[in-house]
């Protein structure tokens, strides 16, 4: 198998491409330049927040448009699109269509991320990637704040174009001799999570449109000195952004379902609990935003609704858990790279989802609420679990998409040196909120436990920034000049692996 | 993806990888020159909600200066049950919130101490209660970057309304 062109061309033709491969590439360099200007900008406030008081950065409003902008990087300029980028590749391979369904559309969604990062980018607004109000509306300042929003409303509407492709691709385009429960559980994930998107993403779209209004004084949806209501920007917000959670970790579970069976040299254990997880998560997805908010005095009853949706959560991400570890079990596992990566995710998967079991607990949630626990929590979701995947299934995908080996040594320090990064970094911020350290400050009062963790979380940024500039060198330079890879089997797995039904399909 | 055999595997060159890194590069330096060379103007602009909260008319000239400057200590304090917040005494003794006469065009100096328990941050408002519609400019810290207790920070502001 090779993902890689038919034949080599310009640079340019694969820029004005509609071929999913092509787009899939675009994706896949976009998403990687962001992931490594957004993590620049995590050293920077590691570095900051080592000792108290300022060091390398000047003032907090800096700080303040440094995190927003790390934040929103890495979630909406690389996560998705990276995503995206596997999808591109692998979605019409999977359910056998020679394409996605609407090529040009697929472009399209592509191509409205870079305007997007660069009004991100250009602006640096100041207020958080959750864009807090009333302080977004009163008082972050433009044009950085407006071309934030315009920014995120670019990405939303690439991200419903991108999924809408995705459903129509899997569900109509699909092989006519495949049924849906055939599908690979990775084309799974994308039919799941984009389904989510559909769903979801419009209403954060409409509370932009009113953060903007807002903002230029014609309403005051969220502004309380126009009889407006902070707290309803936040139910609008976290409806979208609970279910973006499965969003950003479906597919990167998907991309597990995929590495841990092919290097355990055996079939998933549970195919169809893994169908199943993806779409209840899909649905679980939906009844937990307000947990987010449970100090925002939300009454008794509602608090426990929210607590038992969130909960809900919990068996489904564990069926995911148990089918990788079923799979595992007796299994002639080869640890490459990418399996490295796939088992490291699942462990920091167990640890971060055991750390929401607090969060959704709503009197534990109290002791840890707008505290280091969160960034820690999340972190440890997002870094953890969603990068892991990611790089790991990076890794995998390498040798068939540039027709050439990485570095098997260097991508082993990576992932070594990155798992213990993040152990250093998350689970340091954990503690330091139950320590009581608010989380999106830039100073802190010098009390020796908040140093030392915070020392210590900053060791453990520049491991993980070490390790990626190791990364960053190998893929560099495997990409351009390493060994020429057996895209039969480039891992040595033994045996050519094919997708169900593939063998019937030659137009692939 | 099950290609027939007989097609060739093409694989990524060098030059064709240092020509996608040099896109990738130029795109980044150019966008960090317009960036660090605009640094200013990204922040310059207050939403125009702001000056219709302050009340401030768009075509309003600047004070013209008196030359008088008026100082006003301000030490914050909070009642033991956090429910009353004031200036220089608690809500019921003398001295408590004191008035400041002033007219447009004078330059008034408040030297800010928190001496409350918890972090605040201070500005000076149109309105005469909460903490909407605060004059730009006029800001003592911020809600991100509060006055911590017992810091002194103080702040210029010109009076532009009285």
């Amino acid at each position: 198998m090779t993902l890689e062109l038919q034949k080599p061309r310009p640079i340019w033709q694969i820029m004005f491409s509609t071929h999913h491969t092509d787009v899939g590439l675009l994706y896949l360099i976009s998403s990687l330049t962001f992931l490594f200007l957004g993590g620049s900008l995590a050293l920077g406030i590691r570095a900051e927040l080592f000792l108290p008081g300022s060091q390398i950065i000047a003032d907090s409003m800096t700080f303040n448009r440094i995190f927003t902008v790390h934040g929103t990087t890495l979630i909406f300029l690389f996560i998705i699109p990276f995503a995206s980028a596997v999808g591109n590749y692998y979605v019409p391979i999977m359910v056998r269509y020679k394409d996605m369904a609407y090529p040009k559309l697929n472009a399209i969604a592509f191509w409205m991320i870079p305007p997007a990062g660069v009004l991100i980018w250009l602006g640096f607004a100041d207020f958080t990637w959750y864009a807090t109000p009333p302080y977004s509306i009163i008082s972050a300042p433009g044009p950085a704040a407006d071309m934030w929003i315009f920014g995120l409303k670019i990405l939303g509407i690439s991200s419903v174009l991108g999924a809408l492709n995705f459903v129509v691709t899997i569900l109509k385009c699909k092989h006519p001799d495949m049924s849906i429960g055939q599908i690979p559980l990775l084309a799974w994930s994308f039919l799941s999570s984009s389904l989510i998107i559909i769903v979801a993403i419009p209403t954060f779209a409409a509370a932009l449109l009113m953060l903007l209004t807002d903002r230029l004084g014609v309403s005051g949806f969220f502004n309380p000195a126009m009889g407006g209501d902070p707290i309803s920007y936040a139910h609008l917000f976290w409806f979208t952004f609970h279910p973006e959670v499965y969003v950003l970790v479906i597919p990167a579970i998907g991309m597990m379902y995929e590495i841990i069976p092919r290097f355990s040299r055996k079939p998933i254990y549970s195919y169809n609990s893994g169908i199943f997880a993806f779409v209840m998560l899909s649905i679980v997805g939906f009844s937990s935003w307000a947990h987010h908010m449970y100090a925002t005095g939300m009454s008794f009853t509602e608090k426990t609704v929210f607590m038992v949706g969130t909960l809900a959560a919990v068996p489904a991400s564990a069926m995911h858990v148990f089918n990788f570890v079923a799979t595992m079990w007796n299994a002639r596992i080869r640890f490459s790279t990418p399996m490295m990566w796939a088992v490291g995710g699942i462990a920091l998967f167990f640890s971060a989802g055991a750390g929401g079991v607090v969060n959704s607990a709503m009197p534990l949630d109290f002791t840890t609420h707008d505290t280091y626990w969160v960034v820690g929590h999340f972190h440890l979701f997002v870094m953890g679990t969603i990068a892991f995947g990611s790089i790991g299934y990076l890794y995998y995908m390498f040798p068939y998409v540039t027709g050439r080996m990485y570095n098997e040594t260097l991508g082993k320090i990576h992932f070594v040196m990155s798992f213990v990064g993040t152990v250093l970094v998350f689970f340091t911020q954990h503690v330091l909120g139950l320590y009581g350290m608010p989380r999106r400050i830039y100073d802190y009062p010098p009390i020796p436990e908040w140093i030392a963790m915070n020392q210590i979380a900053t060791v453990g940024a520049i491991i993980i920034g070490i390790s990626m500039a190791i990364f960053l060198a190998n893929m560099i330079y495997s990409a351009g000049k390493g060994k020429p890879a057996d895209t039969d089997d480039p891992f040595g797995l033994g045996g050519r692996y094919y997708y169900p039904f593939e063998a019937k399909n030659p137009s692939h | 993806m099950s290609q027939n055999n007989s097609q060739n595997v093409y694989r990524t060159t060098s030059s064709r990888v240092g020509k996608m890194l040099a896109i990738m590069l130029g795109i980044c330096l150019v966008g960090g020159v317009i960036f660090f060379g605009m640094w200013d103007y990204w922040i310059s602009q207050p939403a125009p909600v702001v000056a219709m909260m302050a009340g401030e008319k768009t075509h309003a000239g600047p004070a013209e200066a008196t030359g008088i400057t008026i100082t006003q200590d301000l030490q914050f304090l909070e009642s033991a049950d956090f429910r009353s917040l004031t200036f220089n005494a608690l809500i019921d003794e003398p001295g408590a919130n004191p008035t400041i006469e002033m007219s447009v065009g004078d330059k008034v100096v408040f030297n800010v101490v928190n001496d409350g328990m918890s972090f605040h941050a201070f500005g000076v408002t149109k309105d005469t209660e909460g903490f909407a519609g605060i004059i730009p400019g006029s800001e003592v810290a911020a809600p991100t970057n509060p006055l911590i207790t017992p810091v002194t920070k103080p702040n210029i502001i010109t009076v532009k309304i009285l």
